[in-house]
Parts: C-alpha cells; structure tokens; sequence
C-alpha cells in the first residue's frame, strides 16, 4: 500500500495545478497498463498495480464525494465502489480520455445515485436533525494547532454555512462546481465528463461561484440580474 | 487624449472575465496578456480579482482540511486495504447460505424471497385450510352415513310371525322401563333376557329378534 498522506502530488502539494502539457498523465499510463495485463490474466499483478492508482487519486476522490454527500461513511462507500467499478470495467476503459476524467466519471455518477437513493429514503423516514457522535467528535478545519471550543464552533457553523450554501445550488451548478473546485478539474475534462458544452461548464461554474459569494456573503453579488454579469463596469 | 488610452483601459474587467482569469490562473495555462496588464495596472479590477481568488481559494481550503479531518491518514490506508481486499474477492462468486426452513426460497443473488422466520409461505397456508375444511365435511358425511344407517335398520327388518298353527311360544313381554339412563336399561334388558325361557326350535327366531341394543334404539 502507497502512504495516502503521500499520495497524489499533483493535487495535494498545491492548490494550483500544473500546466496541461507539462503534467504527463501517468495515471493514464498505469491504467492502460492495468487494462492490458487484466486482459493476459495476470490479475495479481494488475491489481499490485491498481493499487498505485487508488493512491494516486484516493484524497481526491473522499473530497470530491464528501462534499457531495456529505457524510462520511457515504462517501467512503462511494470511493471504495467507484475504484472497484474502474477495475472491474478497466477492460472497456479508452485512452482518449484521460484516466482521471473517466474514474471521476464513475465516481460523481455513483455519488449522484446515493443522493437519489437519500431523497428516496428521507421522504419515507425523517432524517436525523442532529449530528451523529461521529460528526460531533470530528475536528474541525484548521491546518494549524488545535482550536479552542470557541473557534472550533465558529468553523463548524462556517461549514455548515458552506455546505448549505452549497446545497442550495442548482443540480449542474452543484456539479460543475464540485467538480472543478474541489475536484480540481478544468472545465474541458468537466465538459468530457459531463457531456455539457465547455461554455456552457464555465457557465455553471460562473453562477455557482456567484451565487455561493452571495449566499456566503463573499461579496454583494448582483444576483438575479444574469445580465449585469457579462456587462463591463465603467470606471 | 482619449485615442491614446488602450482598449483594456476603457472599462473595467468583467466578473466573467475575472472568473476566467481565476481559471486560468488555477489551471496553470495564464492569464490572458491584456487582461494580464489591465489587473496589473488597474487597482480596482485587482482588488475584486484578489476578492475573487480568496473566496474560492477559502472555500477550496476550507473543504479540503474538513475532508482531512475526517479522512486521516489511517483512515485512507484502512480504505486502501479494503479496496484491495474486495479487489481480491472479485473473483469468487458469491457465497449462498442455505437455510434449512427456507432454503428454497433464497435466489441466486442470496436474497430472501420473504421475511426470515416466516416458515409457511401464505398459498401453504391456503392449502391447508382448505384440506382441512375438506377433511372436516367428509368426516361429516360419512358419520351422517354411517349413523343413518345404524337408525335404519331396526326399522327396515322384518320380523317373521310365527306360522300358523304351530303353538304359540310363550310370548315375555319386554318390561316397558320407563325413562332411564342408559345403564339402568341395559341392565334390566339383560335380566329379562335371562330370564327368557330358553327353546331350541326358537333359536333361529331368537338369532332374528332385534337385540338389546335394537331394542333400546326402539325404546329411545
């Protein structure tokens, strides 16, 4: 097993990307290589190597599907079934898409169907109003020493803030933001995965923003007035 | 002195535009160059773009250290293993349990067709009432049958006179009990019968007479 804190440099080392050319698409590459020795029948070995691929892109995969579901056993749920359908199907996997694009295909349909299943299920039970244990013990964000009880409530209600905000969003716009913000995805490989027009993506991913900095009080956005948007202010 | 002043000057960067330079700033391609050079020069536009890049980027930040606080790294690793261990069992199909009240009612994806502890599917049931109920009127025809016939035949024998001219045996007449119980009857019958002259030529008329049993049938 590869160190997960170790794991993914291209999106955890930084916020910021690579650029497209200068960032080999090693995963592509294994993939491939996985796919060819799934189809020899040397099934330790492509698994040995599969292995490279859940380190790779396991951090981004939880973060994607937590904030998409969430919920934290949700979403390690998704992740484990995602990875297993992109071994199980690495027979029909084509590398004119990237590696990337494809897996995170499968993993944002497999979250799509939790959600579904949720509204199912919460309309015939009432869901829980209040925290599990679990959610309560959690930390809170914070990259540096330990919070005291006061600050861990504040991040905890601008999570809460964030999340909500976030789950007030339109079905696309939700999407189209998850996958390119915390997915890091470029609204290209958001267009291959979604089958939306690249336009259309930037878009989605315009008004989602927009709307979050409203609703989050980032700044007072001119919402509901789409046209002023795209109208140059003068100086 | 307007004529000198550069298109990017004229107007402010657009939020779309701004947004697109976040992007592009993010994914690493570069800002565009007179968008680039009106950020530069423009205080205004830089200040909303600087706006702009720290609120997605503390959205970013904040979503990531909340997801690493749940998913530590131990955590990741106990994923890792357990997706290799599913991995490993791809393979191997899948292991049914068969149960001894239901086994038949297990189908191939190791589903329970109904409840666990319901033994009796309902159209079993509906067979066994059925069969009952059945059982239960045919019991009752055949005793209706069987007593009918048992009340029918004392009525139905005939009992031979006695050719004429023969003498006439001495006729006992069956004391007349009144009303009693079934034991006091049966007793009192038997002691008439015994003390009922015994002719041998009478044997056969005697084997032919109702007994004591018939007799209380007539009575009753």
């Amino acid at each position: 097993m590869v160190d997960p804190s170790h794991a993914s440099p291209s999106t955890e080392s930084g916020r910021r990307r690579q650029a497209p050319a200068a960032r080999p698409s090693d995963d592509t590459r294994v993939a491939i290589e996985i796919r060819d020795l799934v189809a020899r029948g040397a099934m330790a070995e492509a698994r040995e190597r599969f292995a490279e691929l859940v380190a790779l892109h396991q951090r981004r995969a939880v973060r994607i599907a937590y904030q998409y579901l969430r919920d934290a056993a949700d979403a390690d749920e998704a992740v484990q079934d995602a990875f297993l359908k992109v071994f199980s199907h690495i027979g029909s996997y084509r590398d004119a898409w990237p590696f990337e694009v494809w897996f995170t295909r499968i993993l944002i349909n497999g979250c799509l169907d939790r959600r579904k299943a949720r509204v199912r299920r919460d309309r015939r039970f009432a869901p829980a109003e209040e925290a599990s244990p679990a959610d309560e013990a959690r930390p809170t964000f914070s990259s540096g020493p330990p919070l005291n009880p006061e600050a861990q409530l504040l991040a905890r209600e601008r999570q809460a803030r964030l999340a909500g905000a976030i789950d007030q969003l339109d079905g696309r716009q939700r999407t189209v933001f998850m996958l390119c913000h915390y997915g890091d995805c470029t609204p290209r490989e958001v267009s291959a995965m979604t089958g939306l027009n690249e336009s259309t993506v930037r878009v989605h991913l315009f008004r989602a923003a927009r709307k979050l900095r409203g609703l989050l009080g980032g700044k007072p956005e001119k919402a509901g007035t789409p046209g002023a948007i795209d109208r140059p202010e003068k100086p | 002195m307007t004529a000198l002043i550069p298109w990017n000057w004229k107007r402010h960067l657009s939020e779309t535009r701004l947004f697109d330079c976040y992007l592009a700033e993010r994914s690493g391609e570069g800002i565009d160059p007179p968008a680039a050079e009106h950020l530069a020069d423009c205080r205004k536009c830089r200040g909303r773009f600087v706006a702009l890049t720290g609120f997605m980027d503390d959205t970013w930040i904040a979503a990531d250290e909340e997801t690493s606080a749940i998913f530590t790294p131990d955590r990741l690793l106990l994923q890792q293993h357990e997706i290799a261990r599913r991995l490993e069992l791809m393979g191997t199909g899948g292991r049914v349990l068969t149960f001894r009240a239901g086994a038949e009612s297990v189908d191939g994806m190791g589903r329970l067709d109904r409840p666990v502890g319901q033994t009796i599917s309902r159209a079993a049931a509906g067979w066994i009432a059925a069969a009952a109920a059945a059982g239960l009127f045919v019991g009752l025809g055949a005793g209706m049958f069987y007593d009918g016939r048992s009340l029918r035949t004392p009525t139905g024998t005939t009992i031979s006179q006695p050719p004429a001219g023969r003498q006439e045996p001495t006729q006992v007449e069956a004391p007349v009990a009144p009303p009693q119980d079934d034991d006091s009857l049966l007793f009192s019958e038997l002691e008439a019968a015994a003390t009922r002259p015994r002719m041998p030529e009478l044997d056969a008329l005697d084997a032919m007479t109702p007994r004591v049993r018939e007799i209380s049938n007539r009575i009753r």
